[in-house]
């Protein structure tokens, strides 16, 4: 007995080293496991008060989150813009019913996933079916168009991005109401391509280019991009023109997907007529 | 000796807080973790009794992981930091020892010698704890990596934490 507390007391930092030690190994084995002590995890109220006096401070730093709730709140709000209404009869005939029924409706999406290196880019978003994005959806964010929906799943949706060698986009120029078909060469993720402009209009570099009311896929006048540089086509009557888009591919955080109700009637009514 | 104690416990929140409030808040590219908290451990006075070395150590990483919700990862890797602590001082104890009145820091003892202690204890210190927490050797060379560029950071701010303190260390 006598040797056993000299040992203990010769050894005691040894001894209580090797304590301690087991303890914590055991506390953080317990922590793997599912059920986990309650009395050591930050949901306490000291650690949970001086967690909620910081948070007070770095609300500053969780903009980003404030951003996506303003991004969900400008939906909404687009939702009830008046160009997202199409006219369904003549203004002219009185009626009793509202003279305006919804074309576009706007879902708000994050960009999980993003490529612009490729010369067939595609993104997804982190809504999908369950949501009510269905195929051949524009999509657009607040700088610009971003691409068009070509897959949807249960909560995903692939989007063939502006990015793509066989996207075609029917664009118009704001100052001529010019229509033309919004290509890229594949090459530079900043700039697309559009042919075929008149060489009669006098375009200048800085001209606006927006979505035409010839898509069915997105709502009219959406922002493209400006006209970068332009050159005529020897021996032609047209301009070649270069566009510098404004939105940022590479930077997608936050997208809007529009969705046009009216798009079934309108293809319909079209390949019908044209049979 | 009542000026110590005041001194140390200042020491001891203002590192746990500025650690989880912080510093756990910095994750460069998933490597870069600094653990400044691990400077009380350094910067205990000499006279301090082991065992109570071994006690704060374990009481510091103890409130960090309950912070972190990391059970007792840091618990465990600042008691075998405190552990190792006696052994690393008399190996690289000047010839004529060490005075009760001094504290290590690198205005008493130069940069050399606070060196070799802060930088032995946090790799001990670090390399424990991150693998401890991978729990695996698979990944050896990858979880190798981040105690290195995390030792480094770590001893960075170890060193510019010195002069901060020096104003009020005679």
């Amino acid at each position: 007995m006598r040797n056993l507390i000299l040992f203990l007391t010769r050894n005691y930092y040894f001894i209580l080293f090797l304590a301690l030690e087991t303890f914590s190994v055991f506390l953080i084995i317990q922590n793997n496991h599912f059920q986990r002590a309650h009395f050591l995890n930050s949901s306490n109220a000291i650690t949970g008060n001086i967690y909620e006096m910081a948070s007070g401070v770095t609300e500053y730093f969780g903009l980003k989150n404030q951003n996506y709730k303003l991004a969900q709140e400008n939906v909404i709000l687009r939702n009830q813009l008046r160009n997202s209404f199409g006219t369904k009869v003549n203004p002219n005939v009185s009626f009793k019913d509202s003279i305006h029924s919804k074309q576009f409706i706007y879902i708000s999406a994050k960009v999980v996933n993003n490529s612009t290196n490729r010369r067939k880019n595609y993104l997804t978003l982190n809504m999908g079916k369950n949501q009510g994005i269905t195929n051949e959806s524009g999509v657009i964010c607040g700088e610009g168009i971003v691409g068009i929906v070509r897959d949807v799943s249960d909560n995903f949706s692939s989007v063939m991005s502006v990015l793509h060698e066989s996207a075609r986009i029917p664009v118009e120029i704001k100052r001529f109401n010019e229509n033309s078909i919004l290509t890229w060469n594949g090459n530079d993720e900043l700039y697309g391509q559009m042919e075929r402009i008149p060489s009669h209009l006098e375009i200048r570099k800085g001209d606006t280019v927006l979505t035409s009311s010839y898509s069915t896929i997105f709502p009219e006048g959406v922002m493209v991009g400006t006209i970068d540089s332009f050159e005529k086509v020897a021996g032609n009557t047209f301009f070649n023109v270069t566009l510098k888009f404004s939105t940022d591919f590479s930077r997608l955080k936050y997208v809007t997907v529009a969705k046009n109700l009216m798009k079934e009637e309108q293809s319909n009514l079209e390949t019908n007529s044209q049979k | 000796m009542i000026n110590d104690v005041i001194k140390n416990t200042i020491r001891f929140l203002f590192l746990v807080l500025f650690q989880v409030l912080i510093l756990n808040n910095i994750q460069l590219s998933g490597y870069l973790n600094p653990f400044l908290y691990v400077l009380f451990i350094l910067m205990l006075p000499f006279q301090t009794p082991d065992w109570l070395v071994l006690l704060l150590s374990f009481f510091l990483g103890l409130s960090i992981d309950m912070f972190a919700d990391t059970g007792g990862l840091h618990a465990a890797s600042s008691v075998l930091m405190a552990f190792l602590r006696q052994p690393v001082l008399k190996l690289i104890a000047p010839r004529e020892g060490y005075d009760v009145n001094q504290q290590p820091t690198v205005q008493q003892f130069g940069f050399g010698w606070f060196f070799t202690y802060a930088a032995i204890l946090v790799v001990v210190h670090h390399f424990f704890l991150f693998f401890m927490e991978a729990f695996h050797l698979s990944e050896f060379f990858s979880t190798f990596f981040r105690v290195i560029l995390s030792s480094l950071f770590t001893l960075t701010l170890v060193f510019i934490s010195q002069f901060f303190f020096s104003k009020h260390k005679t």
